[in-house]
């Protein structure tokens, strides 16, 4: 596993982590001036926080939740598989794919509810408010997709093909950096020869 | 070999072909008693259309259509990447990113279908009537175009795990065992030291 591929690795479970930790914060909230007083309603992808108007709006959460949840598990299983099964990487894409399209469903949910609450026409103006939650699914979609590709790694090992030569013996040329074993192997520190000399043939 | 890419790459395409298809087709209609008269509002992912009609169709609640639209193409170019074998490596992520965002936009909307049944049934006990939220085909359309969608990109990603695992396989070191007693032993064979050599 190379660097990069273990870097989108780690990035693949920041983006889930942030997935998950998007789904538990306010989606969006509609808030009201009315009187001089403040009535607002807030809710996260799971559950209704505050609802001052008492489901008079008919207001309900962005089910964004159980998605990004599900997205979340493929790419933090998938990342942790693919040290073992490479195969298994194809995950993290899916997952980050999934949450890419669940980010832009909740996007589309909150520009709904501005719609919807412009069509009752109400004298006062609703402020509408998109939420912590839905700004961190859209990062996390965003390290997700980026994550998933150096989490691939698309191949170059077309530089590095295994040359064949007229014995045929196979010679895999590894690309790497300088601390590699030189052509001649490291120079042995010889230490001091004790006087006797096991492996001698003792044929005199 | 061939085959089943081009199975992969039909499905890619018939997918985005039904998604696109399916976002132009109602996905669910909700019909309110409560008026005196069957008010009923026929969603599709772009617009909603009243009946009896008033003043129009306008946008959807959850107007999902770009976003599909958006992963569709993306599956028609994964899939057509996935033809060329000097693209295949660019084709597959492509595909299987698509084939999931539009199985993540499709799950999103299922749920908030799932909670406006919900409302709906809610609010019946208030106003008296019995108000009904109807399935459509556009919405099975859409389901089944998500579930192609991914098994082609899933099809479309076979054949590099099979050529991983070769490769994986030409890449395991091969050790020689000679049966030979002239091997030169694990510790090398002793060198005659000359007797100058030795003492300092």
């Amino acid at each position: 596993m190379t660097t990069r591929r273990a870097f989108g690795a780690i990035l693949v479970f920041v983006a889930a982590g942030l997935a998950v930790a998007a789904t538990f914060l306010s989606a969006y909230s509609v808030q009201v001036e009315l009187q001089g007083r403040t009535f607002r309603y807030e809710a996260t992808s799971w559950v209704t926080e505050r609802d001052d108007f008492r489901g008079a709006l008919l207001l309900g959460p962005i089910e964004y939740g159980e998605p990004a949840v599900g997205a979340a598990l493929v790419m933090a299983l998938c990342a942790g598989l693919a040290f073992r099964v490479p195969a298994a990487r194809v995950g993290s894409l899916l997952g980050a794919g999934v949450l890419v399209g669940v980010a832009w469903s909740a996007v589309a949910g909150v520009r709904g509810t501005i719609e919807k609450l412009r069509d009752l026409d109400a004298p006062v103006p609703f402020d509408v408010e998109q939420g912590d939650g839905v700004t961190m699914l859209i990062v996390a979609a965003g390290i997700g997709v980026v994550s998933a590709v150096l989490h691939q790694e698309l191949p170059r090992r077309v530089v590095s093909e295994p040359v064949v030569d007229a014995d045929g013996v196979v010679i895999h040329q590894i690309e790497g950096d300088d601390s590699e074993t030189p052509p001649y192997g490291f120079p042995v520190i010889v230490e001091p020869k004790e006087p006797e000399e096991p492996r001698e043939p003792k044929s005199d | 070999m061939i085959d089943r890419r081009k199975i992969a790459a039909l499905l890619l395409v018939l997918g985005a072909a039904l998604a696109v298809a399916g976002s132009f087709e109602g996905t669910y209609r909700t019909v309110y008693r409560g008026f005196g008269f069957d008010q009923s509002m026929t969603t599709t992912l772009w617009i909603v259309t009243t009946e009896p009609p008033q003043g129009g169709p306008r946008d959807a609640y959850h107007a999902l259509g770009w976003p599909v639209v958006v992963a569709a193409v993306l599956m028609v170019v994964g899939a057509v990447l996935t033809m060329r074998e000097r693209t295949t490596f660019v084709g597959r992520p492509v595909a299987m990113g698509a084939a999931g965002a539009l199985a993540g936009i499709m799950f999103s909307y299922l749920l908030q279908v799932r909670r406006e049944e919900r409302v709906l049934s809610e609010l019946l006990v208030k106003n008296g009537g019995s108000n009904t939220l109807d399935v459509l085909g556009g919405a099975y359309l859409l389901g089944a175009a998500a579930i192609i969608g991914l098994v082609g990109a899933v099809l479309a990603q076979q054949r590099r795990q099979r050529k991983q695992a070769v490769e994986a396989e030409e890449e395991k070191v091969v050790v020689h065992q000679l049966a030979n007693d002239d091997d030169t032993p694990p510790f090398g064979i002793a060198v005659l030291d000359d007797e100058k050599r030795e003492t300092p």
